[in-house]
């Protein structure tokens, strides 16, 4: 089946239906993707990642129910819960100037918040993904905070999967000075080959400091497929991590736009991979002014047959002088059938920037082995406390210390297991 | 305490270490010394455990028991302490947490009560002065930045807390100034004992004038080829080591 006749049957039934943008949005983008179809490996920026196993199920609906609704992750978070990417249960008792609500239902109430935003960073440009997403997506969340408005419980959303096919669209819009910490939790339920395609977009004014972790759990059959896209505009500041756990193939995009001098983008994560699991993170970050700064600090750690490709890119614009954007990325491989692909790339077309990008892979250092071992420490504990040390610079750097306290004994979980 | 019985040790199918036999008493401290490549060093990481050293013939027995049937950790647990010659840099594992993590694994292993975190600064507290440890190390990761003789110091205050049976100590005055080396050997003489026993390998004689030794052994192509009590170390200083390179050339 094609997209163009999948998305002409559903069209109807797809919420604000009725609304001319929203339609021609799908159309373009059902369009787009008809165009180049899901990317093959001959793509370069596909080179390391095959997507054909997630051809079969691209539309297949994701309408049926999920046992049990998880616990939140935190005991006091403004929480939304979707489950196979339909709303399940809405946020309550949220602060003045601050809307957080679901797709579905903005585009049916309040479609002036979306018309001219949604799409705006992720869809105008040629990306298959999210550009599926914006043909078939039926909901998701949207954050829209109003300028100067500060929420200091964590805003929570959960994405629980077990089949089918989902596309989760998300918004977050933060006006000039707003501040909020977004989690995004994608849990699998049980079931084995669903796919996930997700999309959240960022739109940060001035000032505005947005934090947005994505916690990462999936079915360890599943495809988690997601995107992030964001522009910043002046001294808007962006912490993103993603921690990458589950999932048999997994594909995490961010595209990174500094619109404005001053704007600051972190993005880190680390990716805990075992079996045969397939991990993909691809960031491409765009200083499209002066004067703005990128920190990227990825590390992850691969057992057994897993493969984690890195791939990122620093554009640094004609005119974006003063930039500086520093990209690193090291792997700890506990097996020889392990694997990493990592790639870092920098395009700098200006000539007063500090740019910086590094890449290792290594094994577990048996001398430290032996050293922690000989003082008493049982070698699993021993092994334990070097991979923390490998990658405890990057959780360091989570700014949200109720988030790392939920990310660490994640981590240490996997570590044990 | 550690009895050493026609000991034969292979790295990479090639012998080291060819018939070793040595008793170390309850409360003795015994020196090792030797030319470079003589095997000490193969020694120190065989009573330890370390993997790639492989016991072809011969026996160790610790306590009168066999310790070949021990790992790495158990053997720490049950007293065994090897100060390295060249500590290991973790980054990223901090001193501090990397010190109590090993002082309650051995505790835990031996079915003690872990100690908590005010216990544990009380404990370690009570070395870091004397040792000359500041809390800016204790703040880094383990030997991450450290002089030679902060690492050395180090060593010794993982001993002071571990509170072995058995320190070997191998090298453990190498790369150390004068005033280095006498801050070590006063922690080690601090930490000598009627209970506690102690092996000391050393290539000169100079660290033996501060850690005065009850027996030195000769160790020169795999086997001890003299022992003796402390005043062979002094004859060593004088003749070198060439009788014993000769003598074994010869056999």
């Amino acid at each position: 089946m094609s997209l163009q006749a999948y998305q002409k049957d559903l069209a109807g039934s797809l919420p604000g239906a009725g609304l001319p943008w929203l339609t021609k949005l799908r159309a373009v983008a059902t369009a787009r993707f008809e165009a180049t179809g899901l990317p093959d490996r001959k793509v370069e920026d596909w080179r390391y990642t095959n997507l054909k196993p997630i051809q079969a199920h691209l539309f297949t609906s994701a309408t049926g129910k999920v046992g049990t609704v998880s616990p939140a992750l935190f005991a006091n978070s403004h929480r939304l819960v979707f489950i196979n990417g339909l709303l399940h249960t809405g946020a309550t008792e949220l602060p003045p100037g601050v809307r957080l609500l679901s797709m579905a239902r903005a585009m049916t109430d309040t479609p002036e918040l979306l018309a001219g935003r949604l799409g705006r960073v992720a869809t105008g440009q040629e990306l298959p993904l999210p550009a599926l997403n914006q043909a078939l997506s039926r909901d998701g969340y949207v954050l829209a905070l109003e300028p100067g408005v500060v929420v200091e419980r964590p805003i929570e959303v959960s994405f629980l999967s077990g089949q089918g096919a989902s596309y989760p669209r998300n918004l977050i819009l933060a006006g000039a000075g707003a501040k909020a910490s977004v989690v995004e939790h994608y849990l699998g339920q049980g079931g084995e080959s669903y796919v996930i395609n997700s999309v959240t977009e960022l739109q940060a004014a001035a000032g505005a400091h947005v934090r947005r972790y994505k916690i990462q759990q999936e079915a360890m059959g599943a495809s988690h497929m997601a995107t992030l896209a964001g522009q910043l505009d002046d001294d808007a500041r962006f912490e993103n991590f993603d921690l990458n756990l589950g999932g048999q193939l997994v594909r995490s995009e961010i595209h990174m736009a500094l619109q404005g001098p001053g704007a600051n983008a972190t993005l880190n994560g680390i990716y805990l991979l075992r079996g045969k699991q397939h991990c993909d993170n691809a960031i491409w970050m765009d200083h499209v002014v002066g004067g703005n700064t990128s920190h990227q600090d990825y590390r992850g750690i691969l057992d057994d047959r897993a493969h984690a490709v890195f791939q990122g890119k620093i554009t640094v614009r004609r005119d974006a002088q003063g930039i500086e954007g520093h990209q690193l990325n090291k792997t700890l491989l506990l097996s020889d059938k392990a694997e990493i692909d990592s790639k870092p790339e920098l395009e700098i077309l200006a000539d007063d920037v500090k740019c910086s990008h590094g890449a290792t892979a290594g094994e577990l250092d048996e001398s430290g082995l032996f050293y922690l071992r000989s003082r008493g420490i049982p070698e699993a504990e021993a092994r334990q406390l070097l991979m923390t040390a490998f990658i405890v610079q990057t959780l360091n750097k989570i700014g949200n210390d109720a988030v790392r306290a939920i990310i660490e004994p994640l981590v240490a979980d996997w570590m044990t297991a | 305490m550690l009895e050493i019985k026609g000991l034969h040790v292979s790295v990479d199918g090639t012998e080291i270490l060819k018939g070793i036999d040595l008793n170390i008493g309850t409360g003795e401290v015994h020196a090792i010394m030797g030319p470079n490549g003589s095997g000490k060093s193969t020694l120190s990481y065989v009573i330890s455990g370390r993997d790639g050293y492989d016991i072809t013939a011969g026996s160790i027995l610790y306590q009168g028991q066999d310790l070949m049937e021990l790992a790495i950790e158990e053997r720490a647990a049950k007293g065994i302490f090897l100060g390295f010659q060249y500590p290991v840099e973790l980054p990223g594992v901090s001193s501090t947490t990397f010190l109590k993590t090993a002082v309650n694994a051995g505790r835990r292993q031996r079915g003690e009560d872990e100690l908590d975190a005010v216990q544990f600064m009380k404990r370690l507290r009570g070395h870091t002065a004397t040792l000359n440890i500041n809390d800016d190390m204790l703040r880094r990761g383990v030997n991450v930045g450290f002089s030679g003789g902060e690492k050395k110091r180090n060593e010794i205050l993982q001993m002071a807390l571990l509170e072995p049976y058995l320190a070997v100590l191998d090298e453990t005055d190498s790369g150390l100034d004068i005033d280095a080396l006498k801050v070590v050997a006063e922690g080690v003489n601090a930490l000598r004992g009627p209970t506690r026993s102690m092996l000391i390998i050393t290539h000169y004689q100079r660290l033996l004038d501060y850690i005065v030794p009850d027996y030195v052994h000769v160790l020169a192509h795999g086997r001890i080829a003299r022992s003796g009590g402390k005043e062979l170390a002094l004859e060593l200083e004088e003749k070198g080591y060439g009788e014993f390179l000769d003598g074994a050339e010869a056999a």
